[in-house]
């Protein structure tokens, strides 16, 4: 062993290497090699008996079909603004719509938000969230030029819905494993004793929280639904439950089976979350009556009962659809860019009164960016795009990564 | 001439795949005596009809068992199904309407047009028709989940599209839907306009995509028996961007049926999404357009032979047959369908044997009469068959049990709370479930898929199961009447009574019924003991206990 060895062998701290790591994927390019690297966190932690002593929780909003996130961070300085005008044309917000906001480090030219994401204008200004600019799948870092002469180097099937929304959720776009990052990070830190898994999803199935072991509980946006004829805590119940338990104990079908599974996760846990829900403090904040602000509810239900479900961990995945606005983009966009600004606004208000603002950190996904020019009235698929980023964890107020040169 | 078609076909599909058996007698002077017909039991006929109608009714089981054996009795039935005049869901609507005396501010709704498609699924004569539009209708997805979600008699006119063609030819299909105006908004290809630079427009890529990934070849080049082809180990996509573009050029120029050139933007005035949408050549690109495969489309066509020339290059991809073969036996039959099967049926896709590509009736017949279904459950019990949509589980159980409302209409306004799916409701173009869709654990781990199992979340599965007590012990017509609303949907339980006192016969009944014959000694035993241990309750509520046991029994909820 040389000198150079034993020292790095000697400085070698697993933990920071594993926080380095996880800081680098706050990038273009590399998102897929540092989750799919999570066998690193598994030594570290599968050792402790007591796994966390803190409380943290990621919360994913899918944005279903590609948002258009091109009019969501705009040009607003004169000459960009031109050139972002005669790109969209029709689709382009008017200068005047646009409020600015001032990035930490600065951006190649100015930016700003249409009026609809006023209330994100403001978290943004006091620091509250930050932006990931124009990021999409890669395999690798490349260029236009390798690109041109090699398709291969980039992950198949950009530009297909759920293809790219895999890409997103396994991080890993050259395999076609069936897991998403969430759910290989819950094979590995889970506790295995609870019943109830750490992904918990109110958008149904997904392949983020979705591993090789665990398997996202669902939730609905208004709570748990619990069983007619087959509620344990009904003792006239109980003959059937039994009977329905030794039907599904003795099946041998492989799907039936898996269907099995599901009814066993819905049995075991259905009574505590419930209870967990019921007792969770109620919100202070009144939310704002969209599909997304009625889940992300839910999601401040189920973090602060966090202790009850002895959950140190939790991910959630929320969505919303209606974002492949190839048509009527000017009519539709802003009123989806307003939905998710006020129920963000609302659940970061939310998240501060019950004291886990500091604790939980929410990020935007989505297929992919759309395409600059128009189709008439709306766009097309594209391939990177920005995204938000919330949370008193976050460093706010900034945008990271850069802003497309085009526009200047 | 069909008929005698169909059976040799058949008889083709029986032989060509059973158990090898009459492989080496053609070299044989004498041929061997063709074997005995196999008849068709009363659980064969069971499960024929499951995979053929909305669920197996003892009436229709007890007559397609005494038509005699498998090689003309299931052809026959087909052939008689496929003769029947198709029920259509506009006409269902039209006569309900003037009897809701509606408000002049109101109009029908996503719940008419339910209650239209569980009248056509209960009742309808033409069931296989019926339950073949179903199929495409989770193929060639609309949704009422989008911006035309009103427009009650378009959907429906588009779910009749898929009703007329049910046994027609794929490229028509393929034709006549692309030119509904209903899927025209929901993919956005009605208002597609040729390139305007000074504007910065180009055409718009969404149906050129998804015509070719859902609707016909799908995105990757395909053996004739469905599996991935490979080319250095890696999969050869069918398309790529430059591919997607030159389509979408063909596509442009098209609007709502009778639109000009002047009212090309007049969108409230132009609308009519009961015709087929017409084109406007001043809005047509009229450039030369590269297309797969080295086909092109010559400069100076109009809308009208640009789309035809795509449509059959499209139809004509090696990939059609196999891609769609697939997709149609796993919506009738089987998630996991062996290579094999695919093959046969895709075979026939590409040939019905008379040198006619795509027909869809010969597919369906080659699909329901594959020696795999009949086989599949015996030769692989543990992973043949599919996991019963709840939508066909709740059409089963109201079949089998002659259900009945007291308002005289089935009133099934809004399944989507209990089953997360309802007709033409999907979430988007993808459907409700993908059909790869592979839950991780047992069916991961054994490379199987089980798409149904996707909108099976707990929180779903504990909705339907609720379904079934609601449709079971509180939704039967033993109940007090006076205490009934009126739009319930009940079951009727007679046909059982007479075997409350003999639970083997009863559990033997119900064996053919809802089990199409597959219930093993073990799961009867665990129902007998759980139906004796409710001697002192009355028979309603014990035959109610029993069914509502079955239908949520994963035994019952895989179709084999």
């Amino acid at each position: 062993m040389t000198d150079f060895n034993k020292n790095v062998h000697k400085s070698f701290n697993r933990r920071n290497f594993i926080k380095s790591i996880l800081a680098g994927s706050v990038g273009l390019s590399s998102a897929s090699s540092a989750f799919g690297n999570m066998s690193l966190i598994k030594s570290t932690l599968a050792q402790k008996t007591s796994r966390f002593d803190d409380y943290k929780a990621l919360v994913c909003i899918f944005l279903h079909g590609g948002n258009d996130s091109f009019n969501m961070l705009v040009p607003t300085a004169n000459s960009e603004y031109q050139t972002y005008q005669s790109i969209r044309q029709a689709l382009a917000y008017q200068q005047s719509n646009l409020s600015s906001i001032s990035p930490i480090t600065a951006q190649p030219y100015e930016l700003g938000l249409p009026n609809a994401m006023s209330p994100l204008q403001q978290l943004f200004q006091q620091g509250d969230l930050a932006f990931l600019a124009n990021a999409g799948p890669l395999l690798q870092p490349v260029t236009k030029a390798q690109i041109q002469q090699d398709w291969s180097v980039l992950p198949p099937q950009l530009f297909s819905h759920n293809d790219q929304q895999k890409h997103w959720q396994t991080a890993w776009p050259e395999q076609t494993v069936p897991t998403g990052w969430a759910g290989r990070m819950a094979d590995l830190i889970m506790d295995t004793s609870n019943p109830l898994s750490m992904n918990l999803s109110i958008d149904g199935s997904n392949l983020l929280q979705t591993g090789v072991n665990s398997l996202p509980y669902s939730v609905d946006a208004s709570g748990v639904q619990l069983f007619e004829a087959l509620n344990p805590e009904e003792p006239w119940n109980a003959q059937r439950i039994s009977a329905l338990n030794q039907l599904n104990n003795t099946n041998k079908h492989m799907l039936g089976q898996a269907h099995s599974d599901i009814f066993n996760r819905a049995q075991n846990n259905i009574s505590a979350l419930s209870k967990a829900i019921d007792s969770a403090p109620k919100a202070n904040v009144i939310y704002p009556q969209n599909h997304l602000a009625k889940q992300l509810k839910m999601v401040a239900t189920l973090a602060s009962s966090q202790q009850t479900l002895e959950q140190p961990r939790q991910v959630f995945f929320v969505g919303l659809g209606g974002f492949d606005t190839h048509d009527n983009q000017a009519i539709n966009h802003p009123k989806l860019l307003d939905a998710i600004s006020s129920s963000l606004f609302a659940f970061n208000a939310d998240l501060k009164a019950r004291g886990l603002f500091d604790q939980v950190t929410t990020f935007t996904f989505s297929d992919f960016g759309r395409t600059l020019s128009s189709n008439g009235d709306g766009t097309d698929h594209g391939w990177g795009g920005h995204h938000i980023i919330m949370g008193g964890a976050v460093k706010g107020g900034d945008i990271y990564g850069t802003c497309q040169p085009i526009f200047s | 001439m069909l008929k005698m078609h169909s059976i040799a076909l058949l008889l083709m599909l029986l032989t060509g795949c059973g158990g090898g058996s009459d492989t080496s007698s053609s070299s044989q002077p004498t041929p061997e005596p063709p074997p005995p017909p196999i008849n068709i039991t009363q659980a064969d006929a069971a499960r024929f009809l499951n995979h053929a109608t909305f669920g197996a009714k003892m009436s229709e089981i007890e007559a397609l068992a005494d038509t005699g054996n498998v090689e003309t009795g299931y052809i026959n039935w087909i052939n008689a199904q496929i003769a029947l005049p198709a029920s259509s869901h506009v006409q269902y609507l039209t006569a309900l309407e003037p009897t809701l005396h509606l408000a002049e501010n109101e109009q029908l709704w996503h719940e008419h047009r339910v209650e239209a498609w569980f009248n056509h699924a209960l009742t309808a004569p033409d069931q296989l028709r019926q339950r073949v539009a179903f199929a495409l209708s989770e193929i060639l997805v609309v949704s009422d989940d989008s911006a035309f979600g009103d427009d009650t008699y378009g959907l429906a006119n588009y779910y009749d599209l898929l009703v007329n063609n049910a046994f027609g030819n794929y490229r028509n299909l393929l034709e006549n839907v692309t030119l509904s105006p209903i899927m025209g908004m929901y993919l956005s290809m009605l208002g597609n306009q040729k390139p305007n630079d000074e504007e910065n427009i180009r055409p718009d890529e969404n149906y050129a995509r998804e015509i070719m990934q859902l609707f016909s070849i799908g995105l990757v080049e395909l053996n004739i028996d469905g599996s991935t082809k490979l080319e250095n180990g890696k999969a050869i996509p069918t398309y790529d961007q430059n591919i997607i573009k030159a389509f979408a050029h063909v596509y442009t120029g098209w609007n709502f049926n009778g639109t000009t050139a002047q009212t090309w933007w007049q969108f409230g005035h132009n609308y009519d999404t009961l015709l087929p949408m017409t084109p406007v050549q001043e809005f047509h690109d009229t450039g030369e357009k590269f297309l797969f495969n080295n086909i092109v489309i010559p400069a100076n066509r109009t809308a009208n032979q640009d789309l035809k020339l795509a449509l059959d290059a499209i139809f004509n991809h090696p990939n059609v047959a196999p891609f769609i073969s697939k997709q149609l036996i796993q919506r009738l039959v089987t998630s996991n369908p062996t290579p094999a099967y695919i093959k046969r049926v895709a075979t026939v896709f590409n040939d019905n044997g008379q040198g006619v590509r795509g027909d869809l009736n010969a597919v369906i017949t080659a699909i329901l009469t594959d020696s795999e279904i009949l086989n599949g459950y015996k030769n692989a019990p543990k992973t043949f068959g599919k996991i019963r949509e709840p939508l066909l589980r709740a059409t089963h159980l109201w079949r089998a049990f002659d259900a009945s409302s007291p308002s005289e209409r089935f009133q099934m306004g809004y399944p989507e709370y209990f089953f997360k799916q309802a007709p033409l409701s999907a979430p988007h173009v993808f459907n409700f479930f993908s059909p790869n869709y592979a839950p991780p654990g047992v069916v991961s781990n054994n490379h199987l898929v089980a798409p149904e199992l996707e909108i099976t979340t707990e929180n779903y599965l504990t909705r339907t199961s609720n379904f079934f007590a609601y449709s079971t012990f509180w939704g039967n017509t033993d109940m007090d009447p006076n205490n009934i609303e009126n739009d319930r949907i009940l079951i009727d339980l007679s046909q059982l009574k007479p075997l409350t006192n003999d639970t083997d016969k009863l559990l033997d009944y119900l064996n053919i019924l809802l089990f199409s014959g597959s219930m093993t000694d073990e799961v009867k035993n665990i129902l007998k003991t759980a139906y004796d241990e409710t001697s002192g309750k009355d028979v309603p509520q014990r035959l109610s206990n029993l069914l509502f046991l079955i239908m949520v029994s994963p035994q019952y909820i895989v179709q084999q």
